[in-house]
């Protein structure tokens, strides 16, 4: 679909697994990034696989099974040192812990190494920089020197582990993404989820290492770190079992903050919740899933500064009509709603004009649109030039889509008159022009330019219409009809129509006939003003 | 190029597209007005200078009283102020030159009409301030002529002729003639036909406007007619 335009949206539900691979390496290597692939069989081999959304599926769950064997590692009671070989030779659970975290590690190796391989040569860096989660969870890697137990210190290593948490959040948004759901509402508030999880697993550090600290030796409960674990836990989802208390107070403080982080990390979460659910709803209005079934509704296409009057003006005298806006541009300074849509697209290209139903709406009004990167182009023939030009072709689209519709055209430029009712559009207006007459009328009668404010401004009384003569004006002269019409209806006949001939107060006019259109001015009732 | 001294004229302050074909109205209407402009630009700058006995052109700045006084504000029938741009101005600027004119012909006469083109609806206050009687906004009224066309079939070519130079229709205000004073305004509808004056759309009175009045009305001599009529008669 040619809706949309911003590029979060095209990361849309129903993308195909090529089209996910697509943009997963374009995330990594840069738009571009399979240029170089061609000639390189196996760096293209690789890619496919590295890349396909089922193998992000396998690494999804290895980083799983990896954080799940952290947080067991942190929780087991024992302190003691796992023997390089030992462990795995007496069968103990630490060991099997060892060796598979070990495997999982070399993978995550073996996969950054053949991506940095394939990501083309110029764009390395570009690759590393993008992902920095995968490094970080790389780090430790850095435990192989403890099987030579060299230096001590590398036990600090096993902290880095928590650097794979982060991974599982971006690795969690692809997984979202092939399983169509929250997809692009998750990309989107990607960098909130990070923040999330490094706010809950910052928490978790700080509260289980500060309650280890001052409750250890106090016997007050806190004897291993799984004590501590489940008591951070507890306390941080606001539970607060109360099963072990912390007593000293170095662990009071630390429980008074672990509380604080607790509230903050449920608003966090609600907040992030919210926010995608409002995105997600929005977006199902600018996709115009809104708008199926609709019929007789007004299609607006294209946007300038006169479609928020055009609005003004036709709501309140048929609040029922659904009105749909068909325009590139994203802030229309109107607040759409449920009878008023906004879908957002070129309203030239045919796709989008069959998104916005025009086979069944009543009419259709082209605004003179300037574009997006429009500026003042006031009196530049050539910018006026270009709005009619782009009017004009939405004008033959419209027509190609449907036969039947009343196509209202707003032309820049008088000039263009003929090519515009070629393309098909039933009626056209010149505003841009119209200035000119109003300023010679008004500084000709003063009290006129009020007349048409009554009659065109925002909050008039008063507007023109084209009705059917009644009956008993058939026959009686223009004059006569006038007199009727504004006795019997109140209102005010200036005009008759036959066929497609206007005459505005015939004073020699022939008699009424069956047919003939009065065009009259109406005073508005007072719940439809504008 | 008329030489008696200008009087009952019409003075246009600044230059635009709009107010070329404003001009080109003004002196296609029988008896002939009198337009002269003014404007900061010379006149090899302009396009499409109408040339015509009745048309003068001054160079000067609208803003400055002295240049006011050159084309003899203070005896003239009305002023229109256009929304002059010049090659990078801003339209703020371009509102902000309205209101410096309009304060600068109220110095030289407190009765005389003013219209004024307005750039920007945010500014109308200050533009009635400055003493500005009555404004036109280019495309203003854009919105509510395609609503009014999408309601009704056919009002466009209305709505064009209505405001096309040159051709088709005008709407007018006008005192009640003398046939028809003392008559109610049901009566004075056919009869405006029959005259020749037009349609008759609705009337003005002591302000207020009645398009058309919701009560007939009986036509006094302080009324003001509103009339569309097709631009040859008079």
């Amino acid at each position: 679909m040619t809706t949309s335009i911003a590029p979060h949206e095209q990361e849309q539900d129903d993308a195909s697994p090529e089209e996910l691979r697509e943009q997963a390496g374009a995330e990594f290597m840069g738009p571009g990034f399979d240029r170089g692939l061609s000639d390189a069989p196996w760096k293209r081999r690789a890619y496919q696989f590295w890349y396909h959304p089922f193998t992000d599926l396998a690494i999804f769950a290895l980083i799983l099974i990896s954080v799940g064997l952290l947080l067991f590692e942190i929780a087991s009671p024992t302190e003691r040192a796992v023997g390089w070989m030992g462990g795995l030779a007496t069968g103990t659970a630490e060991g099997w812990v060892f060796w598979v975290d070990g495997g999982i590690t070399l993978f995550f190796v073996i996969e950054y190494a053949s991506k940095l391989w394939i990501a083309p040569s110029g764009r390395k860096l570009f690759f590393v920089r993008n992902s920095w989660i995968e490094l970080l969870a790389l780090l430790p890697v850095l435990r192989v020197f403890r099987l030579f137990r060299i230096f001590r210190i590398t036990r600090i290593f096993r902290v880095f582990r928590v650097f794979r948490s982060l991974r599982l959040v971006r690795s969690s948004t692809g997984i979202n993404k092939i399983f169509n759901r929250f997809g692009a509402e998750a990309s989107e508030s990607r960098t909130l989820n990070i923040i999330v999880f490094t706010y809950f697993v910052l928490a978790m550090v700080f509260g289980t290492t500060g309650i280890m600290v001052f409750e250890r030796d106090a016997g007050n409960g806190f004897d291993t770190l799984g004590d501590a674990l489940w008591w951070c836990v507890v306390t941080i989802s606001t539970v607060g079992y109360g099963d072990i208390v912390p007593e000293t107070p170095g662990g009071r403080i630390v429980a008074s903050g672990v509380v604080l982080a607790g509230l903050g990390f449920w608003s966090l979460v609600t907040g992030v919740f919210a926010s995608a659910l409002i995105r997600r709803s929005r977006r199902r209005k600018t996709m115009g899933l809104d708008i199926l079934g609709i019929r007789g509704h007004v299609v607006i296409m294209g946007w300038n500064e006169n479609g928020r009057r055009l609005i003004a003006d036709l709501r309140p005298r048929n609040p029922t009509r659904h009105l749909v806006i068909v325009t590139e541009e994203e802030h229309l300074r109107i607040r759409p709603d449920a009878r008023l849509h906004h879908l957002r697209g070129d309203p030239t290209e045919y796709e989008v004009l069959i998104e916005a139903q025009v086979d069944r709406a009543r009419a259709a009004v082209v605004l003179a649109d300037a574009g997006p990167s429009s500026v003042d182009a006031d009196g530049d023939i050539d910018a006026d030039a270009d709005i009619d030009a782009r009017t004009i072709m939405t004008c033959m689209a419209l027509r190609r889509s449907s036969e039947e519709l009343r196509i209202i055209a707003e032309l820049r430029d008088a000039a263009n008159y003929d090519q515009a009712r070629r393309a098909g559009a039933d009626e056209t207006i010149v505003t841009h022009n119209y200035t000119g007459a109003l300023l010679s009328q008004s500084v000709q009668s003063p009290g006129v330019n009020r007349a048409y404010s009554e009659l065109f401004d925002i909050g008039g009384g008063s507007v023109f219409a084209e009705i059917s003569f009644p009956d008993e004006s058939i026959g009686s002269a223009f004059a006569e009809a006038a007199e009727h019409l504004y006795e019997s209806r109140g209102l005010a006949l200036i005009g008759l129509r036959r066929g497609s001939k206007l005459r505005v107060a015939p004073g020699d006019g022939p008699s009424i006939k069956p047919g003939d259109q009065a065009v009259v001015i109406q005073p508005l009732d007072e719940d439809k003003r504008k | 190029m008329n030489d008696q001294p200008l009087e009952d004229h019409f003075v246009v302050c600044g230059w635009n597209a709009q107010g070329s074909r404003m001009i080109d109205d003004l002196l296609s209407v029988r008896p002939p007005l009198r337009v002269a402009i003014v404007c900061r630009r010379p006149a090899e700058a302009i396009a499409a200078l109408p040339d015509h006995p009745n048309f003068s052109f001054w160079r000067g700045d609208p803003s400055h009283p002295a240049t006011l006084q050159k084309v003899n504000v203070a005896s003239a029938r009305a002023v229109v102020i256009l929304a002059e741009r010049g090659e990078k101005s801003r339209t703020q600027t371009v509102d902000a030159r309205t209101i410096l004119t309009a304060l600068s012909i109220r110095r030289l006469s407190e009765n005389i009409f003013i219209l004024a083109e307005l750039r920007r609806k945010e500014n109308l206050d200050l533009v009635l301030d400055a003493g500005v009687d009555e404004w036109v906004m280019a495309d203003h009224f854009s919105g509510a002529m395609l609503s009014q066309s999408v309601q009704s079939p056919g009002l466009s070519e209305l709505f064009t002729k209505l405001f096309e130079t040159g051709a088709g229709y005008v709407l007018s205000a006008q005192p009640v003639p003398d046939r028809l004073l003392g008559q109610y305004f049901s009566r004075a509808l056919p009869q405006t036909i029959e005259m020749g004056l037009g349609a008759l759309a609705g009337l003005q009175r002591d302000g207020e406007l009645f398009l058309p009045p919701a009560e007939d009305l009986l036509l006094g001599t302080k009324d003001q007619l509103l009339l569309v009529r097709p631009i040859s008669s008079r």
